[in-house]
């Protein structure tokens, strides 16, 4: 695997949470789905900064919705994950799944 | 919300101003419930997290800009001047005074890609690899081989920059800022006289930068010159902010357009 295709641990979860909120995935539900499903308060600059850079990647696609009035009249950019982000996350899932096979690490946490 | 349009406002000089704006709209949803503390101190953590970068990589680029053209001053000065103490063995040539100004800005772009993109960065490595060729082949510079690879250093220079955006603006900038610290130094040595110049070239380093501060220190009790250089140094101060800022603005019009095509 190139240098360049390797996600970090914050990266497969951003990506991971923007494929769990679907169609809704924008900033707000994103940090909440990250911090129920990890326990980790995510600080909003961070989870920006990701999101960008996993555009730039290639990634991620985003698209602006309709403006509204709880925003002040600010639109929602909404994220989806793109082809190639999906089999970057799987690859390095498995790979995860490689190292744990033979131990009993969560037989032993469970 | 009291006062988001000034958080936008903020963004906006880090990010492009659909994302700054998408961004305060996230914010504001959950302030409604957080308070507004809780907002101001996101907006200041988005702002510092997306731009420490930007700021720092301009910042140190211009730094670089001004001090190395402050040492292309002391060469020239030291080349020019007939009473200076370490006189240059070598005569001033326009070739070498180009190299410089070439090998001086490509030190500057490399700083600025350093922090900008990182070192793991390929275009930062091609950078760094072109800078450190330049200054070696610096210590060569008497002989005749380097005549040939001027030429090739400034021609990879320009092809990166035409071919990679990202670079073309703080390579602009950089060279921009070489020969403005140059033209600057020049200036003030043709229209002070010889013997009077350096304290003035040494004012407009120290506005930007800490080491030709020590060096300036020298100077001053040297020449025993106070009134001027802090009159120079508050006005070459802000001028140098000022600058610094506007490429900051520059560079993020061209990174938010490149955005926008991405889209």
């Amino acid at each position: 695997m190139a240098h360049e295709d390797y996600l970090g641990e914050w990266e497969q979860i951003v990506l991971l949470a923007v494929l769990r909120c679907g169609d809704r995935a924008y900033g707000v539900p994103v940090r909440e789905e990250i911090r129920v499903c990890t326990g980790r308060a995510v600080a909003p600059g961070a989870l920006y900064t990701t999101l960008d850079r996993l555009e730039n990647k290639g990634l991620l696609l985003s698209r602006m919705g309709e403006p509204t009035p709880v925003r002040g009249g600010r639109a929602r950019r909404f994220y989806c994950v793109t082809r190639q982000g999906r089999e970057a996350v799987a690859r390095a899932q498995t790979a995860y799944l490689q190292l744990l096979q033979g131990l009993d690490l969560l037989e032993e946490g469970a | 919300m009291k006062g988001a349009g000034c958080a936008e406002w903020l963004l906006r000089r880090v990010t492009s101003r659909e994302r700054a704006a998408a961004q305060v709209g996230d914010l504001l949803e959950e302030a409604a419930s957080r308070g507004a503390g809780w907002f101001w101190r996101a907006v200041l953590g988005a702002f510092l997290r997306q731009g420490w970068r930007e700021i720092t990589a301009v910042g140190l680029a211009a730094w670089a800009a001004e001090w190395l053209s402050f040492r292309l001053f002391l060469l020239m000065s030291l080349a020019l001047r007939e009473d200076a103490p370490h006189r240059l063995d070598a005569p001033f040539t326009w070739a070498a005074f180009a190299y410089t100004v070439l090998l001086y800005s490509l030190a500057s772009v490399a700083t600025y890609a350093c922090v900008r993109f990182g070192p793991r960065d390929p275009l930062t490595r091609v950078v760094l690899c072109l800078a450190v060729g330049g200054c070696l082949s610096g210590f060569f510079w008497y002989q005749p081989v380097l005549r040939w690879s001027l030429p090739g250093v400034v021609a990879a220079l320009l092809l990166l920059s035409v071919r990679h955006p990202r670079l073309f603006t703080p390579t602009r900038s950089a060279v921009g800022w070489v020969l403005f610290g140059t033209a600057l130094h020049l200036g003030i040595l043709l229209s002070t006289g010889l013997a009077f110049a350096p304290v003035f070239g040494v004012v407009v380093s120290t506005s930007v930068s800490l080491a030709p501060a020590l060096q300036g220190m020298l100077y001053f009790q040297q020449d025993g010159h106070v009134f001027w250089p802090v009159i120079f140094l508050i006005v070459l101060n802000s001028s140098s902010i000022t600058a610094v800022w506007l490429i900051g603005k520059a560079m993020q019009r061209g990174c938010g357009k490149r955005r926008l095509a991405g889209d």
